[in-house]
């Protein structure tokens, strides 16, 4: 890729569209970037990760069999005082304990080479299950 | 005050690095006052909370990429942590979107800034992403001072040669290529190379 063409692809506008379900979805140089947050309806912090870690494996799947290319998955699930991250690249998820009522959870979904409607039915399958704006 | 911008794809393992490096910075070098511009192209941030959480200054940067969408504001931002905070040093995580070669020219363009480059690779996901990101992977790793080729547990020896090999194909001939796995503990002498120190 030439230089010319490296700073006309990488200057093009960013692009936003409306939520629906609580999922958000924008447009930056051919990635879609999917965010929900909310509450998850589990009996600790930790069975909340134990269930959204699962719903984002599922999520993944979903995005690789479709032909997908999963950027990055990652979420956080935390109640007062502490938490976890979660994180997935590619079909497995990777948890992290956090030092930091209901249990408040924030997911971003960065996909390429998928369409929107797609990934937005997808994330309301899985982690939209789990996760009530 | 110094500058390091650390780059690379999502999910290569950014802010793993940083919650080594910085412990690095304050118990060996008595390196007090860092902060951390985190920079993440979701609306909400992630990573910033597990970094704050584990006690640092972070300041976050989000809904955009600070190589291109949000160069401005890097700026501006920049501008006031220097003369708010005055810190030794400033270290941005960049979106796994940004070319840090852009941040880098803008830091120096609009600020004087010398900024130093440390830029991830995931070894484990490098031969697979690397045709459909044929726009983005190489050109993140352009005027790298170090890069890390990262998760190098999980891949075998003869695909972590290959993986270094493609990365340094990438670099330039000045590029310090180490491979690394962010599941152990860092080499020291890493730290020092990421930071342009000469050592111990």
């Amino acid at each position: 890729m030439t230089e010319h063409m490296h700073h006309h692809h990488h200057h093009e506008e960013d692009c936003c569209c409306e939520e629906h379900g609580g999922i958000h979805v924008s447009f930056h140089e051919g990635a879609l970037i999917g965010t929900l947050a909310g509450h998850v309806h589990a009996d600790s912090v930790d069975a909340a990760k134990e269930q959204l870690a699962s719903a984002m494996t599922a999520l993944a799947a979903r995005i690789n069999g479709t032909g997908g290319v999963i950027g990055h998955i990652k979420a956080i699930v935390s109640e007062e005082g502490r938490g976890w991250q979660i994180s997935v690249t590619e079909e497995e998820a990777m948890a992290r304990s956090l030092s930091p009522s209901a249990i408040h959870a924030d997911c971003t979904v960065i996909v390429f080479a998928i369409e929107e409607d797609v990934l937005r039915a997808y994330m309301n399958d899985t982690i939209g299950a789990l996760i009530r704006p | 005050m110094k500058f390091l911008i650390i780059g690379g794809f999502l999910g290569s393992g950014k802010t793993s690095l940083l919650l080594q490096l910085i412990p690095y910075m304050r118990g060996q070098l008595g390196i007090e006052k860092t902060v951390i511009l985190e920079n993440e192209i979701g609306k909400t941030g992630i990573d910033d909370r597990v970094l704050s959480g584990a006690g640092y200054d972070v300041r976050g940067m989000f809904a955009g990429c600070v190589c291109c969408t949000m160069a401005g504001e890097l700026t501006l931002t920049v501008q006031a942590i220097m003369q708010d905070m005055d810190p030794e040093w400033i270290i941005m995580e960049a979106s796994g979107m940004a070319f840090p070669r852009n941040v880098k020219e803008n830091l120096a363009d609009t600020l004087g800034i010398d900024a130093r480059i440390c830029c991830l690779a995931d070894a484990k996901r490098w031969p697979r992403l690397l045709k459909p990101m044929e726009h983005l992977l190489p050109l993140q790793l352009e005027e790298a001072d170090t890069v890390l080729v990262n998760k190098t547990d999980l891949i075998s020896d003869d695909a972590l040669a290959s993986v270094r090999e493609s990365v340094a194909g990438f670099s330039s001939p000045e590029t310090e290529i180490f491979p690394v796995s962010m599941n152990g503990r860092i080499d020291p002498r890493i730290f020092d190379r990421i930071l342009g120190r000469n050592g111990s």
